[in-house]
């Protein structure tokens, strides 16, 4: 299953929205789109996780180096994920206490 | 699930072929109606131990994969001939603003029971066991 990324705009955030397996094979995409992002000066994103059917290890450290790098420029990366499935993965690792998770793009913008 | 099924595959070290590994498992254990949540677990930690073998051998390597499935759980030993790896240094708990190290801490968070076999210069054995859940 392929990788799906589309990057709009909401109120100032970059909102990448990411569909189908990201895993060791497909993750230097999402690891690319969200570097190009950051070079192109966007500090606040939020990434939305609903189209996601599975997530790895892998993903988890694209996003947590995500994070670190947006932060560093005194922005943040929020997630948009309700799907048991992908939310546990986040629960099981700890990273629940590292990102700010939300049920809607609306949520993480109003945050 | 009155069947026993035993499946064996000889992989070459490419990245496609982890989520190839995953969907073969996967589809055979909905064939065998487990449920969502517990086919999931073998399918995220069975990608796991495969990214690991891609982490862990060289470039040439090949690896396997054999998966027995029985009416009350799955086992997937996945195996390279890699130079091998100290399972022994990895901490529970990862640091959280860590990139890496995460896989072993979801492989054993996700199935019942693992097992890792590993020896300099010989490769590593990882032994995962699911007890199976079965759609009602």
């Amino acid at each position: 299953m392929d990788l799906g990324l589309d990057v709009s705009e909401r109120n100032g955030y970059a909102v990448l929205a990411v569909s189908g397996e990201v895993d060791v094979a497909t993750v230097p995409r999402l690891r690319e789109q969200l570097h190009g992002l950051v070079a192109q000066g966007s500090n606040k994103i939020i990434v939305t996780r609903d189209g996601v059917d599975f997530l790895d290890s892998t993903g988890l450290g694209v996003l947590v180096g995500a994070l670190k790098r947006v932060r560093s420029n005194d922005g943040d990366l929020f997630l948009v994920c309700t799907q048991p499935r992908i939310r546990k993965v986040f629960e099981v690792t700890g990273l629940t206490k590292v990102f700010s998770l939300f049920d809607s793009v609306d949520d993480a913008v109003a945050s | 699930m009155p069947l026993e099924v035993n499946l064996t595959l000889c992989l070459p070290r490419d990245t496609k072929t982890v989520p190839l590994v995953r969907h073969l498992i996967g589809a055979m254990l909905e064939e065998f109606g487990v449920m969502l949540e517990c086919r999931g677990d073998v399918e995220l930690a069975v990608t796991e131990a495969c990214a690991n073998v891609l982490d862990h051998s060289k470039v040439d390597d090949e690896y396997e994969v054999r998966v027995a499935v029985d009416p009350d759980r799955c086992q997937i030993r996945v195996i390279d001939t890699g130079h091998g790896f100290d399972f022994s240094t990895l901490s529970e708990e990862s640091d959280p603003y860590s990139e890496r190290g995460r896989g072993v801490q979801l492989m054993r968070a996700l199935v019942d029971r693992i097992h890792f076999e590993s020896e300099p210069e010989a490769g590593t054995i990882v032994h995962l066991v699911k007890d199976l859940h079965f759609a009602p």
